[in-house]
């Protein structure tokens, strides 16, 4: 006789296992035969199989009802992003605290510009947001979708950490203070006026567009690289690749636009969904589908029309926070 | 005994811990409510506290507990309303059974939180979109074998804790 915390849990997971196969629609005659065999084997199979159909029934109740499958589903989503969002602002605030930031200023209107009053803040945009400030020196910054940057200017030295994301910065003149911006994965000095850095999936990318910047990466060589306008670099802790030209997409962003030439559509997938909340993904038969043209940023969901119209393409957006692109 | 201590831990952090709290909701009415129900809640577990050698972080992760059910009760309410609000009025379902179906839906929630994304989605679109497991396959990009297993791990998510009272808010509080 099965008994204690063991047993139970076998019987639970035996149940759930059942559930699953029934309701798979490839149950065949022999299994339901075997079901209705380790249901009438033991009372505790029937009792567990009976708290299953509890819960089926809890569903039927919310989905039955006018607009219940829609506002279920809507309320299962908002929790879980609401979930993601303060897991991701608490995950900031624990690096900014341990880098000894005074505070955090959430920079959530899409467009705002303001001078930050104090020069010891930090700046964060949501998934989808951006946002532009001019520090006291004059220097420019535009932070990208998902960004966190600290500002941590002294007396002697101009220093930018960003924590994640992208800045675009174009640097307010101040020979006495160097100007430096700091990477999970790198340290670039400015020696000229308007770079881009994205920080990404454990990457640092950097594109010049006037003067120079002199690169370090935790995997590269200890005296670093120049880089000079016209060019960009990637690097990180695995080494650093070989520098190619600037393309449009390395400031098209600032636009608000997604400008790609000849690109395979899994890429393009990958750029659009740091602007999205929610899973975004392509099928395998369509990720090398070479995309050309100019996109909205801050409406995906026009982006991906365009894409579906101009490719054979199909949106499936099963749940609000699922969408994947297949063939049509 | 345990009352005595309690009132002692009460007397001696309640402001900090509405402190805590206002921190982290900037609202202090709504604070000073999730204050009490954290001492309520103590004192419901009927737990000796006498040995509590942090009585902060005890108290903190009691009260994180409440906060993560506080904003997952908002966010699933704001979600609903809205899209109710996007309707005409003659469509909604009764105040009680909206009541209702909000907190069938805070009880899902507290037991899907943990399951990994797709097998959260798999979940739903089964019972909630009443998809066929070939659909979410292809819609997962996964097997039919992978969405069968993702179904059978949510449905024992609830069948381990069917209870509609949260005993995994503390669990979840000190992840």
């Amino acid at each position: 006789m099965e008994g204690g915390v063991t047993g139970d849990s076998r019987i639970l997971e035996a149940a759930a296992h059942w559930y699953a196969l029934l309701t798979s629609g490839t149950a065949n005659d022999r299994e339901r035969a075997r079901w209705q065999d380790w249901l009438d084997a033991n009372p505790a199979h029937r009792q567990a199989w009976q708290r299953i159909e509890s819960i089926s029934a809890q569903f039927d109740a919310l989905t039955a009802q006018p607009l219940g499958r829609h506002a279920s589903a809507a309320g299962l989503d908002a929790a879980a992003r609401g979930r993601r969002e303060r897991r991701r602002l608490l995950t900031v605030a624990l690096l900014a605290s341990a880098t000894g930031a005074l505070g955090l200023v959430i920079a959530r209107s899409p467009q705002g510009q303001r001078t930050l009053a104090a020069w010891n803040a930090d700046l964060v945009t949501p998934v989808g947001g951006s946002h532009a400030t001019t520090l006291g020196d004059g220097t420019q910054i535009q932070l990208n979708t998902d960004t966190a940057l600290k500002v941590a200017y002294t007396r002697d030295l101009r220093r930018l950490i960003l924590l994640r994301g992208e800045i675009m910065v174009a640097t307010g003149a101040d020979p006495a203070r160097p100007f430096v911006v700091e990477t999970p994965e790198g340290r670039l000095k400015a020696l000229g006026t308007r770079f881009n850095v994205r920080s990404v999936d454990g990457e640092t990318t950097l594109a010049v567009f006037e003067g120079a910047v002199k690169a370090q990466f935790s995997g590269g060589e200890e005296q670093g690289y120049r880089v000079d306008a016209g060019m960009r670099l990637r690097g990180g802790p695995h080494g650093v690749e070989a520098p190619m030209t600037v393309s449009a997409r390395d400031h098209s962003w600032t636009r608000g636009i997604l400008q790609v030439e000849e690109a395979p559509l899994a890429q393009v997938v990958v750029e659009l969904a740091r602007y999205r909340r929610g899973y975004l993904g392509c099928a395998d038969d369509v990720a090398g589908v070479r995309v050309t043209g100019t996109f909205p940023l801050h409406d995906t969901d026009r982006a991906l029309r365009l894409l579906s119209e101009g490719l054979p393409l199909r949106i499936s957006q099963p749940l609000p926070w699922w969408t994947t692109l297949q063939k049509r | 005994m345990a009352g005595v201590s309690i009132a002692g831990l009460y007397r001696a952090h309640c402001d900090w811990l509405q402190g805590w709290l206002n921190r982290r909701l900037h609202d202090n009415h709504q604070a000073a409510d999730l204050m009490q129900d954290t001492f309520l809640t103590l004192l419901a577990r009927r737990q000796v506290v006498a040995d509590v050698r942090q009585p902060r972080a005890f108290l903190s992760t009691i009260a994180r507990g409440l906060l993560i059910d506080f904003w997952r009760r908002r966010d699933i309410e704001q979600a609903w309303a809205e899209v109710l609000a996007a309707r005409p009025e003659v469509t909604h379902p009764s105040p009680e059974v909206q009541v209702q179906a909000l907190q069938m839906l805070v009880g899902i929630d507290r037991k899907l939180h943990r399951l990994g994304e797709r097998a959260r989605s798999a979940f739903l679109m089964h019972r909630i979109h009443g998809m066929t497991h070939q659909a979410i396959a292809a819609e997962l990009g996964v097997s039919e074998r992978s969405v069968r297993n993702y179904i059978a791990h949510a449905m024992l998510c609830f069948l381990r804790d069917s209870d509609l009272e949260p005993h995994d808010r503390f669990d979840e509080a000190s992840r």
